[in-house]
């Protein structure tokens, strides 16, 4: 080999050694401060998959019926008992089952306090009560989406948290890939014939986290439409392509109005203001319709069961009839006039566009609902591994025995490091949360980092 | 054209909506006699559109007359269409009392069932007056709250 080909070579291996160092210390960095906010969303997010499992097994005697008989009770009926039976309370929602043996779930306000009630649809009785925020699985909901804390910083938090672990898993998958002969060992199996050494906690953290990446990255990014940054901008490029679900399409979002006009009394009955003699016959307004004949329009519109029925508010409010499958494909969300019954609007899975398709499928998946158990055992792997990659990465770290922080050095090579930078930027122009930590991340470095002789010796800056 | 099949069926299929910024639905107005006398038969009638223009030859059109509190005791009258899109009974009210009635006009994939409650006799025209009253102001109050 000629000495032109030796110093090419020299040269191209110390740059590959500059970008390996680079990326390292941004995996290093971004792991240390992004490790615990994870494996927290893996552990609630393990729990919560089995969420139905769970409650079915907690509030068994709420969720199931004893005795199934032969016809279930009107839902009007059920509303009108239990307001005799609880006064002062006030139904807003009722969610009728697709089961025989499930309990009819009712949203109410009982004495100003929102609760859930479980009704046998059967004879009616109350099985019982559960206040929504506090059941099992709230806690861990809350745990996942906002640290418990809960409000805009936690949610952010958790935000940057989520987008951090795809930079973590990128620059992983990076540092993972082959750069010799390529080896099952230790690139796809792992070398664990010596417990506790480095070797060992490194293929523990790597091949794993490797084998995961694909789901983890599918598991992060179904979750993003959730988030308050990264959601609106999916949102927006959903809208803006025309690839969003249609206007009305949720229950949660906006509702139209009854068009049917319910006039004051005054209006029908004019002699009442005027103290005219009261005359013999007399026609009053529109009477807003039952839950009964909701249900029975809904029933000819074919949409499957189970769905809830939300009371209209007010005298301008609809009846919303809202889907609440387990899997995508059957959703239906229907505003109904509650004087009329009129269809104002009508909108099912086939009128979403492509995105808002992607979005459903990928909430499914998120929540383990998409194939059953296996969709809830792959997700569980998910997170084990990922809390396995965030504890062997622990140990790596210690057994590389640092003095200090111990982070990978600083690559002696400016247009790497710039390069680098300039890469993460990117992903920060694609991911606002991280992009605002970088820049962060970049001017603490200059301005406090580098002027600090001791903070600089312990970043290895 | 086959990029434009395709794509066409990634977006979001948006219905056509009119002023109130809705898509095609139905409309109504429920008629009640001005004067009703014990024994005489009345004309209650239901005005139905769609999109402005009447529901023409529904599917089914009927008029349900129950006494305020007994559904039970409900009375269906098949309901002819006297104008395009107007369905119209005569019936007679035998009793003084409150009473309700509920068209209901179905087309073909739609159906309305509008309700409105009268009064026949004096002493049940000051009781509706009563609960018409009591209603608008408890709905004002709960408006209130929001």
């Amino acid at each position: 080999m000629s000495a032109e080909l030796i110093k090419q070579a020299d040269k191209s291996s110390g740059l590959r050694q500059a970008i390996y160092q680079s990326v390292w210390r941004w995996h290093f960095y971004a792991g240390i401060v992004f490790a615990p906010f994870l494996i927290i969303l893996a552990f609630s997010g393990a729990v919560y998959l089995f969420k139905p499992q769970i409650e079915g097994y907690l509030y068994k005697d709420m969720l199931v019926v004893r005795e199934v008989g032969t016809t279930p009770l009107s839902p009007a009926t059920i509303i009108e008992k239990a307001e005799k039976d609880y006064p002062g309370l006030k139904v807003s929602s009722i969610t009728l089952p697709n089961t025989k043996d499930s309990s009819y779930k009712m949203s109410v306000n009982l004495s100003g306090k929102p609760t859930t009630m479980y009704v046998d649809p059967y004879n009616g009785n109350v099985l019982g009560t559960l206040n929504s925020d506090k059941t099992f699985s709230a806690f861990f909901k809350k745990l996942h989406s906002e640290h418990v804390i809960g409000g805009t910083f936690a949610n952010r938090l958790v935000e940057l948290a989520a987008c951090w672990a795809v930079i973590l898993l990128l620059t992983g998958l990076y540092l993972w890939w082959p750069r010799n002969k390529s080896s099952i060992w230790g690139t796809v199996l792992p070398r664990l014939s010596k417990p506790g050494s480095r070797l060992f906690w490194r293929d523990l953290h790597a091949v794993p986290a490797f084998w995961l990446s694909l789901v983890l990255l599918v598991i992060i990014a179904s979750g993003l439409p959730w988030s308050g940054i990264m959601g609106e901008q999916i949102d927006k490029l959903a809208n803006s392509t025309n690839t969003n679900a249609p206007p009305f399409a949720y229950s949660f979002g906006e509702k139209p109005k009854s068009v049917t006009v319910a006039k004051d009394i005054a209006e029908d009955l004019p002699w009442a203001a005027e103290n005219l003699p009261v005359p013999l016959s007399a026609a009053g307004g529109y009477v807003p319709l039952g839950v009964d004949d909701i249900a029975g329009i809904v029933n000819d519109k074919n949409v499957a069961k189970p769905y809830t029925i939300t009371m209209p508010k007010g005298k301008t409010g609809v009846y919303t009839v809202s889907t609440a499958h387990v899997k995508p494909g059957n959703n239906a969300t229907l505003h109904l006039d509650q004087y009329s019954g009129a269809v104002l609007t009508d909108v099912r899975f086939a009128d979403y566009g492509i995105m808002a398709n992607a979005i459903s499928y990928g909430i499914a998946f998120h929540e383990g609902r998409l194939f059953g158990l296996a969709n809830q055992l792959l997700g569980l792997m998910a997170c084990i591994g990922l809390i396995l990659t965030a504890v062997s990465s622990y140990f790596m770290w210690r057994k590389r025995k640092p003095k200090g922080l111990g982070a990978p050095s600083k690559p002696d090579n400016t247009k790497v490091t710039v390069g680098v930078i300039l890469i993460m930027l990117v992903c920060g122009a694609m991911m606002p949360l991280v992009g605002l930590s970088i820049l962060i991340i970049v001017l603490l470095d200059l301005l406090v980092i580098r002027k600090i002789k001791p903070l600089r010796h312990w970043f290895s800056v | 054209m086959f990029l434009g099949v395709l794509l066409s069926g990634c977006t979001a299929k948006i219905a056509e909506t009119d002023a109130s910024g809705l898509p095609a639905h139905l409309t109504v107005g429920l008629h009640i006699p001005k004067q009703l006398d014990i024994g005489n038969k009345s004309n209650f009638s239901v005005e139905v559109f769609k999109n402005n223009q009447p529901l023409e030859k529904a599917e089914q059109a009927e008029f349900i007359f129950w006494p305020e509190g007994n559904r039970e005791a409900a009375v269906t009258v098949k309901a002819t269409e006297s104008s395009p899109g107007v369905y119209s009974v005569s019936h007679s009210i035998t009793m003084e009392g409150i009473y309700l009635v509920q068209s209901s006009i179905s087309g073909k994939n739609d159906k309305v069932l509008p309700i409105k409650r009268f009064a026949v006799g004096s002493k049940a025209v000051e009781r509706l007056i009563q609960m018409e009253s009591s209603k608008e102001s408890s709905d004002n109050s709960h408006n209130g709250h929001h």
